[in-house]
């Protein structure tokens, strides 16, 4: 069996274009949702989202690639140009080796849907290009990665809502550790959405001001937009080129609520399941396990269910440090899981925890310790990372410094 | 070698002479009576009567249930509930729509809806691969199998064309549309149920721009094809020149660019008298190839 590592990092989120930029303003805290300006406020109840703001890098792409990707692929792309270039390898270098690009979504080309639907309304849909039909599918993300570096080889798109960004990383790690692969890109992305956007604001999960993940008074998600990419490397190969190494991934585990579409089992039976199948799939005790980045929504069920399912694999003496970097960055949907991972690759390498931001009072019936507004030193060499969703599709990342 | 037992096929399949929507079956009405086409997606209600056909004659214990998978490939997913909630809201206003439709836009809702009707607790993965997807998903069991995470499970794919992309599809298919409904198979250990064939290898590659076959995948190309007799694939595809030209040829006729690829060319493989074949079919929009390679005992 191959062991698999973590040689670059993408991401992109509200708090900024680039892993550097987005860690340090994390460590210090910084909240990067804010007012909406990607759609017509005054349409929707609540009025805030996470947008990218920095858009930079997507202009001066979309400028020199003028229609050829969709956005979502777009963000993929430059994600995946972020962490080729901090794992110091070029497109050309892994044109020739065994690579492949897995990616999670929840919506995919949901922008291209909406001009879709928007041309429904219009009766215009006869005009549009057939190869519409193509471009809004899903698997394109994963495509137009594959396309835009002039590579070959698998590819996948996990649909599997907001913890779908774990499922691609996950299946990176099997194909590195089964010997089909020596390099994956696999991560998560997600569009702003106004599709998303209607539905969250109508199922009355949004908080109107800011995300509070464990505090008392939280009252939901922001929905937001990103992307985050894991370079994952044969660990031998990594090593012989002299690569940064940012840590293992070990392990991975999937599990299923089966309870309902929207709700998490009250008991957390699927985010227990998947935590305790990717401690087994890495071979490590619940012990060993010296922090946990949290899907941590801030709506009232998840943090409950969450913490219920923390407090049943690690004992409830044990004060576990529990993070949700959603209080910074809002839940960017599919790509959630994915830049969660990357943070949780920094913080073990850089020995840092980041903070939970907003936290203000202690809800009896979450975590203990979810390491409230303040970054803090850290000494532990294994990370677990949450990532849940609609449907009761649960996954999580076991990763170790 | 790790092989993958298929068991059983539950198929629900739209179009002339096969199912309609103006009636859920009797079978999938019974056991989910309080399951409306006006509440739920029509992929999610596709997949449900495929699982139940599939699962006929099952009897899964609670022991089964708890890592029992389901595995879903779509090309579109639920785009159909998207275009319906999005148009709702433009019409509307974004205040007016149902939130109980949301749900339904999720590409995971015809999966996960599987797994919570029927109890199945194992991973529930849903893949949005094109018309790869019902091979990939397929593969994803396989190879998931070798790995550990996938046991037992229901595998396969579903399709559904939004209404007012019924126009475009036809164009995208010289014609021919697309093949909607859902195909699923019992796959896995499922005691003594014997097997109607057996998974014995995937792979899965997106061509170079050139439509070059990529090198470093050459030592994964060549043993696919050992002592295989038959194909079935699609006419026309890249790598024609790289297939065996000793292997019978049955090629599917269209709709390639969906989920559903590989179904036809499975159900004559079965009833066919040839014991090793492999399955293959075609996403020309990412020239992404796919091949299963079955066998029957």
């Amino acid at each position: 069996m191959k062991r698999t590592v973590v040689t670059g990092l993408g991401v992109l989120c509200p708090l900024g274009d680039g892993v550097e930029k987005t860690w340090q303003a994390m460590v210090e805290g910084k909240v990067g949702t804010g007012p909406l300006t990607l759609l017509d406020p005054a349409l929707y109840r609540v009025k805030i989202g996470g947008e990218i703001k920095d858009r930079s890098r997507i202009e001066a792409f979309e400028k020199a690639h003028p229609g050829k990707y969709e956005a979502a692929s777009v963000l993929s792309i430059l994600a995946c140009e972020e962490a080729l270039a901090l794992a110091r390898l070029t497109p050309k270098d892994l044109g020739e080796l065994r690579i492949g690009c897995f990616l999670g979504t929840t919506m995919g080309e949901v922008q291209l849907a909406e001009r879709l639907s928007e041309a429904s309304v219009r009766g215009t849909l006869e005009g549009m290009d057939p190869s519409a039909l193509e471009r809004v599918q899903g698997s394109r993300m994963a495509h137009s990665v594959m396309d835009h570096f002039e590579w070959g080889g698998p590819t996948m798109v996990f649909c599997n809502a907001c913890a779908s960004g774990n499922y691609a990383i996950g299946w990176g790690l099997e194909q590195i550790r089964q010997g089909n692969l020596e390099v994956a890109l696999c991560g998560g992305v997600d569009v702003f959405s106004r599709v998303a956007f209607a539905g969250f604001n109508r199922l009355l999960s949004l908080t109107p001001d800011k995300c509070r993940p464990f505090s008392a008074n939280r009252k939901g998600l922001v929905v937001s937009e990103g992307a985050g990419i894991l370079l994952l490397e044969e660990e031998g190969r990594a090593k012989a080129r002299g690569a940064h190494i940012y840590c293992e991934v070990k392990g991975y585990g999937l599990g299923m609520d089966a309870h309902h579409m929207t709700s998490p089992h009250p008991e957390g039976t699927g985010a227990y399941e998947s935590m305790g199948r990717a401690l087994k799939d890495a071979g490590l005790s619940p012990s060993e396990v010296g922090f946990i980045s949290a899907h941590g929504t801030g709506t009232p069920a998840n943090d409950k269910t969450e913490s219920i399912a923390i407090q049943k694999l690690f004992g409830t003496d044990r004060k576990v440090p529990v993070n949700s970097i959603k209080s910074m960055i809002g839940h960017t949907m599919g790509a959630a899981s994915a830049i969660e991972a990357a943070m949780s690759c920094l913080s073990l390498d850089k020995g840092t925890l980041l903070p939970t931001m907003n936290w203000e009072s202690r809800d009896a019936e979450c975590v203990a310790d979810c390491v409230p507004n303040q970054a803090r030193p850290f000494q532990g060499k294994v990370a677990i990372s949450n990532s849940f969703a609609f449907g009761g599709n649960t996954s999580c990342l076991v990763m170790v410094k | 070698m790790t092989t993958l037992a298929i068991h059983r096929m539950g198929k629900a399949l739209l179009g002339p002479g096969a199912l309609s929507l103006e009636g859920l079956p009797a079978e999938f009405q019974k056991r989910f009576p309080e399951v409306s086409p006006k509440y739920i997606d029509t992929a999610s209600l596709l997949a449900g009567i495929a699982a139940v056909e599939a699962l006929q004659g099952s009897n899964l214990t609670e022991e089964e249930r708890k890592d029992f998978s389901v595995v879903l490939g779509s090309a579109l997913g639920t785009l159909e509930s998207v275009l319906d909630f999005d148009g709702q809201a433009l019409q509307k206003g974004p205040n007016a729509v149902n939130p109980m439709d949301f749900p339904n836009t999720v590409a995971n809702a015809p999966g996960s809806r599987v797994g919570i009707w029927l109890q199945l607790k194992g991973p529930n993965v849903t893949l949005t691969n094109g018309g790869t997807a019902f091979l990939d998903a397929l593969g994803f069991a396989w190879e998931a199998l070798k790995g550990g995470l996938f046991r037992r499970g229901l595998v396969g794919a579903v399709e559904r064309v939004p209404e007012p992309l019924r126009g475009l599809a036809q164009k995208i298919t010289g014609g021919k549309g697309a093949q909607e409904g859902a195909c699923l198979l019992l796959a896995g250990g499922t005691g003594s149920m014997p097997p109607l064939f057996e998974v014995l290898d995937y792979f899965s590659v997106q061509l170079r721009r050139d439509l070059a076959f990529p090198s470093a995948f050459i030592s994964r190309w060549e043993p696919l094809w050992e002592g295989v007799e038959w194909l079935g694939c699609p006419l026309g595809v890249p790598l024609e020149e790289r297939f065996p030209t000793k292997v019978d040829r049955w090629a599917s006729s269209g709709g390639q660019e969906f989920g559903l690829g590989g179904v036809g060319a499975m159900e004559a493989f079965l009833t066919s008298s040839r014991r090793l074949a492999v399955l293959g079919a075609y996403s020309p929009g990412e020239r992404k190839l796919s091949f299963v390679k079955i066998g029957k005992k």
